[in-house]
C-alpha cells in the first residue's frame, strides 16, 4: 500500500467492524452507524470505479439492502466487507444495465473531478499525477481487471473474498488484479515521466 | 514494463517506469477513497436499518450468500468445493441419464410392448415381439393375443434385460436416459455399472442374431441367455409379479405400464 501501517485498506478495522456488526445485528443502531462509517469509504471508492459519479446513489441503494438483510448476514468484519461489496456490486451492475438502456454522457464526471484531494497525506512521488486521471485510468481497465483491483485495493478484500464477490475462481481474480495493476503501473509510470514529477520516490533528481 | 520511449534519456528512466504495485495501489486509493461519510447518506442508511429492525428483519433466514464466516471461505477453495461440485455433477448427470433412458424406452415401445412386460396375473406367456428388436418391430394392434402363444416360454428376464440394453444404447447415442428402476435392474443384471456396456453388447448381439434368423426372435435361443444371468432373472421376474399384483406404480414407468394393463381387456 505504500502507506506503512495498513496492510490493506479496511483490514486494520476489521476487529472493530466485526464487533459493530454483531451489535448492530442485536439491534444497536449506533453500532450500525459505526459499521457504516467503517465500510462506506471503501465501498464508495469501489463504486466510483464502477459507476463514476452515480456511486453515491448506488451506494445508498446498496445500504438500504444491507440494512434490510443485516439479520441474514453471518461472519466477521472481513466477511462483512465482502458481503456488502457483493450487494453493492449487484446494485452497480443493475445501474449499468439501466444506463445501457438509457445511455448518457460518459464524460468524466464533474463531481468526481471536484472531489476534495487525496484522503491521506500521499503527497510524495505520484503527486504530480492527478487523482482524477488515475480514476480515469482505472475506469479504462477491462471490467474484470478493474473490479479485481478495486476489490483488493480499495475495499481491501483478500483473494478468496474478492473471488467470491465476483463469482470467479481465486486464480482468475488474482491474475486479473495482477494484470490490472501492471497495466496501471505502465500507464502511470509513463506519465510520471511525461509530467516530470519532480520527486519520484527519491530516485530522480 | 514501461516501454514508453524516453527522449530525455534520464538516468532514472528505468526505475521511474516501473512503478511498484504499492505505489499504484496507493494512488488508486488516493483517487477513489475519501475519508469520512456524507451525513445525510449515513442517516438514510441508519433509518433503513431502524425500519428493518422494527419490522423484525433480524430474524430472517441466512442464505448461502449471506454466510461469510471464515470457515466457509478460508480453505473451501479446492477440496470441499471441488468435491461437492463433482458429487453434484455426477448426481445431476446420472439423474438426467436415468430419466432420459426411461423417456427413450417408453414412448416408442410403450404402446405395444409394455403390456407384455407386465402381464396380467393369469397370463403366463410373454411376448418377445413387444421388444424394440430392430427390424422386428412392426405395428401390431393386439400384441398380446398375437404373440403370446407364439413364444410362450419366453422368460421375462431376457426381455427386460434386452429392452433395457436397447434403451441404454439409445441413451448413449441420443443423449436420452433411462428410468431409475430399469437402470438399476440392468446394472444388477450386468453385475456392476462398469460391466453394463459389455454386457449389453453381448446381449444385443445375441438378439440381433436371433432377429435375423427368425424374424421376431427365436425363443429357444433366448432361453439360455437369461438363465445364465442370475441377477437379472431374479430381479425382473420378481418385479413383474409384484407389479401385476399391486397395479399401482412405484414410479412413472410402472404407473404407465399398469395403466396400459388396465386398458387391455
Amino acid at each position: 500500500m505504500g502507506q506503512g501501517a495498513a496492510p490493506r485498506r479496511g483490514q486494520a478495522y476489521d476487529g472493530e467492524l466485526g464487533a459493530a456488526v454483531a451489535r448492530a445485528q442485536q439491534g444497536d443502531e449506533a453500532a450500525f452507524a459505526v459499521a457504516y462509517r467503517l465500510v462506506q469509504p471503501g465501498l464508495l471508492g469501489y463504486l466510483r470505479g464502477l459507476v463514476g459519479d452515480d456511486a453515491e446513489d448506488v451506494a445508498s441503494d446498496a445500504w438500504l439492502e444491507i440494512a434490510r438483510d443485516l439479520g441474514r448476514f453471518r461472519g466477521d468484519g472481513a466477511g462483512f466487507r465482502g458481503w456488502t461489496a457483493t450487494i453493492a456490486r449487484h446494485r452497480a451492475l443493475d445501474h449499468l444495465r439501466r444506463q445501457r438502456v438509457r445511455p448518457r454522457s460518459s464524460a468524466l464526471e464533474q463531481d468526481v473531478l471536484e472531489l476534495p484531494g487525496p484522503q491521506n497525506t500521499y503527497d510524495l512521488a505520484l503527486e504530480a499525477i492527478s487523482t482524477e486521471h488515475a480514476l480515469e485510468l482505472v475506469r479504462g481497465l477491462p471490467r474484470d481487471q478493474a473490479e479485481a483491483v478495486l476489490l483488493r485495493v480499495v475495499v481491501g478484500l483478500d483473494g478468496p473474498a474478492a473471488a467470491r464477490v465476483l463469482g470467479k475462481r481465486p486464480g482468475a481474480v488474482r491474475t486479473a488484479a495482477h494484470r490490472g495493476l501492471k497495466r496501471l503501473a505502465r500507464q502511470l509510470g509513463a506519465e510520471s515521466v511525461t509530467d516530470e514529477a519532480p520527486r519520484t520516490l527519491g530516485e530522480s533528481t | 514494463m514501461g516501454e514508453r520511449p524516453n527522449d530525455g534519456g534520464l538516468s532514472s528512466r528505468g526505475s521511474r517506469h516501473a512503478l511498484l504495485d504499492s505505489d499504484v495501489e496507493a494512488l488508486i486509493v488516493a483517487s477513489l477513497v475519501r475519508d469520512g461519510v456524507d451525513a445525510g447518506a449515513e442517516q438514510r442508511a441508519v433509518a433503513a436499518f431502524r425500519a428493518a429492525r422494527d419490522a423484525g428483519a433480524a430474524r430472517t433466514r441466512t442464505r448461502g450468500r449471506d454466510d461469510w464466516r471464515a470457515r466457509e471461505r478460508r480453505y473451501p477453495g479446492r477440496s470441499l468445493r471441488t468435491t461437492l461440485s463433482v458429487l453434484l455433477a455426477s448426481l445431476t448427470l446420472g439423474g438426467v441419464a436415468m430419466a432420459a433412458i426411461g423417456v427413450a424406452g417408453s414412448p416408442e415401445e410403450g404402446t405395444e410392448d409394455t403390456p407384455e412386460h407386465r402381464p396380467a396375473p393369469s397370463s403366463a406367456p410373454r411376448d418377445p415381439a413387444g421388444q424394440p428388436a430392430p427390424g422386428s418391430h412392426s405395428p401390431d394392434p393386439g400384441p398380446g393375443t398375437r404373440s403370446a402363444p407364439a413364444h410362450p416360454e419366453r422368460p421375462a428376464p431376457a426381455q427386460d434385460t434386452e429392452a433395457h440394453c436397447r434403451a441404454y444404447e439409445g441413451a448413449r447415442q441420443h443423449g436420452k436416459a433411462m428410468e431409475a428402476t430399469a437402470w438399476q435392474r440392468l446394472v444388477a443384471a450386468a453385475g456392476g455399472e462398469s460391466n453394463v456396456t459389455a454386457y449389453c453388447a453381448e446381449r444385443l448381439d445375441d438378439s440381433k442374431d436371433n432377429g435375423r434368423d427368425s424374424g421376431n426372435g427365436d425363443p429357444a435361443q433366448h432361453d439360455g441367455t437369461p438363465t445364465t444371468d442370475p441377477g437379472g432373472g431374479k430381479e425382473s421376474g420378481d418385479d413383474s409379479g409384484r407389479s401385476a399384483e399391486t397395479g399401482a406404480g412405484k414410479n412413472r414407468g410402472e404407473d404407465k405400464r399398469s395403466q396400459s394393463n388396465d386398458r387391455q381387456p
